[in-house]
């Protein structure tokens, strides 16, 4: 159940630490594992996904020591779809939230 | 598990991937070490965080050929996405059997319907070809010799009168002589013609097969000459009736009554005679007639009904009397060469239906099981975490 639900969210995530600002992965891999549990492995797979869908685009930042870095920028698509989902979760979070508290006032009955 | 050996599991994991993604997927966990080692962490911290890199190298080989099977649906990257995913080990071996000899099945029906649409095309050409060039050629069988082959040729009838069989017409000799070559290169040419049974029989015995023609005198000209028979009978009549009334004048009744009964005899014995030659099938008849009803040919033990054409009997009905003339080519289909363009239409027919319901089912099945893949690689990213802490 919990990985379930956490599948559909975390695109969600992913696009709203980038809506804060653009990034990159070990950036984007510590704000999400400071409040919650993700697997820092399967990072670039999804960041690769998001790519394929449209939702994020990326550049390259040379670095002053080393190698440039990839960054990835939320797309105006990424946006909307990210609006969408926001939207659809509020909705779903509310409805959850709804049934739980009837059942818990139903049994205080 | 240090930073190189971990980046070299992840490249050997990634050996199927074009070279330039390869390097590209690498360069990204060679950032991320970077940015770990940067922040303080040891390479063995960093690596252990990342996971496993065979795994992750088969989900990233997974999610490339699914990608690439959205991008160009045939069944080469439909095969890819299962083999990748089978070899994700995410497949569970009891779904995963099925799948296989569910796909082999529809690839040979792809392969089928290829075989037999190229069939049917092949077919399909010579068929029209040979209907409007002739070529390949049909089997074609010449009950007439009409136009034998080589130096001697010509057009000639066959006729069958009282004198028997005879090859009648201006070039005759040049017929027979053509005839007489066959017989000599082993062929042969027998008509025969039975009064008493009053069939006619063809044989040709060839270097390819036996054709055989056999004929039964038709009833309509029998019919006639009994009508003939009957008219001279009725102008016997006649002629008494003549005589009566001349002996009428002379008053010799008692002669006259007398020829008019012979008279009235003779008709019943022309009417007699004529039911004679009925039942001896015509043979005093002016004609030797042969009908073409009833024709059987039989050719390498194949027995076809011949249809009778219509100008056979304008023939027989002709003023040509005393003879009647045979003469037909006969075009029959042994070994099913002019069968050539139905049974072309008929494969192209079939393969097309076959690769339509391939195609249907493989687009069904392409459906499903990206899905499915998809899902199962969606749950994938945030499933091992799970496994990780059990």
């Amino acid at each position: 159940m919990k990985t379930q639900l956490k599948k559909g969210a975390l695109d969600m995530c992913v696009l709203a630490v980038l809506a804060q600002g653009d990034s990159y992965a070990w950036a984007i891999v510590n704000q999400l594992s400071s409040s919650m549990e993700i697997s820092d492995g399967t990072i670039y797979p999804l960041m690769r996904r998001l790519q394929d869908e449209n939702w994020v685009s990326t550049y390259l930042v040379e670095s002053s020591s080393g190698p440039s870095r990839k960054y990835y920028r939320l797309t105006d698509t990424g946006l909307a779809s990210l609006k969408e989902m926001r939207q659809e979760w509020d909705e779903f979070v509310a409805e959850v939230h709804g049934v739980l508290n009837g059942i818990h006032t139903g049994g205080a009955r | 598990m240090n930073q190189k050996t971990f980046l070299l599991r992840l490249r050997a994991g990634l050996g199927h991937l074009p070279p330039k993604e390869v390097d590209e997927i690498v360069g990204d966990y060679e950032e991320f070490f970077r940015d770990g080692l940067a922040e303080g962490h040891t390479e063995e911290e960093i690596a252990e965080r990342l996971g496993d890199p065979e795994r992750i190298a088969k989900e990233l080989h997974a999610r490339t050929s699914l990608q690439n099977w959205e991008d160009r649906k045939s069944f080469r990257t439909l095969w890819q996405v299962v083999l990748a995913y089978a070899g994700l080990g995410a497949l569970n071996f009891v779904l995963a059997i099925p799948l296989l000899i569910w796909l082999l099945l529809l690839t040979a029906g792809f392969m089928t319907s290829g075989a037999v649409l190229l069939g049917g095309v092949i077919c399909t050409i010579l068929g029209v070809t040979q209907w409007a060039f002739d070529w390949p050629a049909g089997d074609e069988v010449s009950v007439v010799h009409s136009h034998a082959q080589g130096a001697a040729s010509g057009t000639a009838r066959i006729s069958i009168n009282d004198n028997g069989v005879e090859i009648v017409g201006k070039d005759a000799k040049a017929v027979k002589d053509a005839i007489e070559q066959h017989k000599q290169q082993g062929d042969s040419v027998e008509i025969t013609a039975n009064k008493e049974t009053g069939e006619t029989e063809i044989n040709i015995h060839g270097g390819e097969g036996n054709v055989h023609i056999s004929t039964h005198r038709g009833k309509k000209h029998v019919a006639s000459a009994v009508d003939a028979d009957i008219k001279a009978a009725a102008a016997d009549v006649a002629a008494a009736q003549a005589e009566l009334d001349a002996a009428a004048d002379e008053g010799d009744k008692g002669r006259a009554a007398g020829q008019l009964e012979a008279a009235k005899a003779r008709e019943q014995a022309a009417i007699a005679r004529a039911e004679a030659n009925r039942i001896r099938d015509g043979v005093s008849g002016p004609s030797q007639v042969v009908t073409t009803e009833n024709v059987h040919i039989v050719k390498d033990g194949l027995k076809k009904e011949v249809e009778v054409n219509d100008d056979d009997e304008g023939d027989a009905d002709s003023d040509n009397a005393g003879e009647k003339v045979v003469k037909r080519v006969l075009h029959t289909g042994g070994d099913g060469s002019d069968k050539l363009l139905p049974i072309g239409l008929f494969l192209l027919a079939f393969g097309a239906i076959v690769l339509l319901l391939t195609l249907a089912l493989a687009r069904w099945t392409a459906r499903t099981v990206s899905r499915f893949v998809r899902y199962q690689l969606d749950l994938l990213g945030v499933g091992k975490q799970e496994e990780n802490r059990a």
